[in-house]
């Protein structure tokens, strides 16, 4: 096969993006989505955007930086997709009734927030726990799960997501808030009330 | 004034993002001083920014094995599709 050799320098060209970074994107993607067909058509579709689209990529991060944020939000999106059923604070406005409904009148919980076991910091080392995270995500609104990961991923500061996202800095922060609050609920049903019945 | 459980919340999450007043901070630590579910939810919240930036934005920690790696017929297939596409 001839080698295609551009004034690029090889580590951008698209053409060598499958050869060095599949192998990432595929573990990325396991990680995310935990089957492997699944995770190779996120490959592939992450693979073909970019390749598509390259001049979105801004050159802030490196390209394997790049694609691993294409990819989870096309993860993400996949979930959306299927959940569509479970989505129990998919708009903005069910969202803010939603995170609204966890205080009184007054103020107060509603359901105060419970203990997440004596060792918390251990869920960062389950793989498992990756799968309910992006799951929670994905119920979040788009835009908001788009503040979200802004907020995570890039470290941007409020005026700069409410720059993208063209909505006010203030509208971020409560944006941001909500996000929090009901990742807060979601992942406490879903992995910690799980491990009430671990012993099934 | 004492400050509400929704509104310290708030201050919690606002406290990632920027750097919070002199009479928000006031407000927030005497809150939490009597407030263990607020306690309770502000590490929480920094759990879950931790466990989304470990988890979601850094793979490099999942690659530990060659069951991790896109099988030769995977790869060949998405080169054919990328040939394909473009």
């Amino acid at each position: 096969m001839p080698q295609r050799r551009d004034l690029q320098p090889a580590t951008t060209d698209p053409a060598n993006w499958l050869d060095q970074h599949g192998d990432y994107l595929f573990a990325g993607a396991m990680a995310l989505v935990g089957r492997i067909d699944v995770a190779e058509d996120l490959v592939q579709e992450t693979l073909l955007a970019a390749i598509l689209h390259p001049d979105r990529f801004e050159g802030r991060s490196s390209v394997r930086t790049w694609l691993a944020s294409i990819m989870r939000h096309k993860a993400i999106d996949r979930l959306r997709r299927l959940g569509g059923r479970g989505q129990d604070h998919g708009t903005e406005e069910a969202l803010e009734s939603h995170v609204d409904g966890q205080f009184s009148s007054e103020g107060k919980w509603r359901v105060a927030p419970g203990e997440w076991g004596a060792d918390p910091q251990s869920i960062l080392q389950r793989a498992e726990f990756r799968a309910v995270l992006a799951e929670c995500v994905s119920r979040l609104p788009p835009r908001v799960a788009d503040a979200f990961l802004l907020a995570e991923e890039r470290q941007l500061g409020a005026r700069n997501i409410a720059d993208v996202l063209g909505v006010t800095a203030t509208n971020v922060g409560v944006m941001l808030y909500r996000a929090r609050t009901a990742l807060r609920g979601c992942l406490e049903e879903r992995w910690f009330g799980r491990k009430d019945r671990r012993d099934e | 004034m004492t400050t509400s459980c929704r509104k310290a919340t708030q201050l919690i999450s606002a406290a990632m993002d920027r750097r919070l007043s002199f009479s928000e901070n006031v407000a927030l630590r005497f809150h939490l001083v009597i407030c263990a579910s607020c306690q309770r939810y502000r590490r929480q919240l920094a759990l879950i920014r931790a466990a989304v930036r470990r988890h979601l934005l850094r793979v490099d920690d999942v690659i530990d094995s060659a069951a991790q790696m896109l099988s030769p017929q995977a790869r060949q297939r998405i080169k054919q599709e990328i040939q394909k596409g473009t």
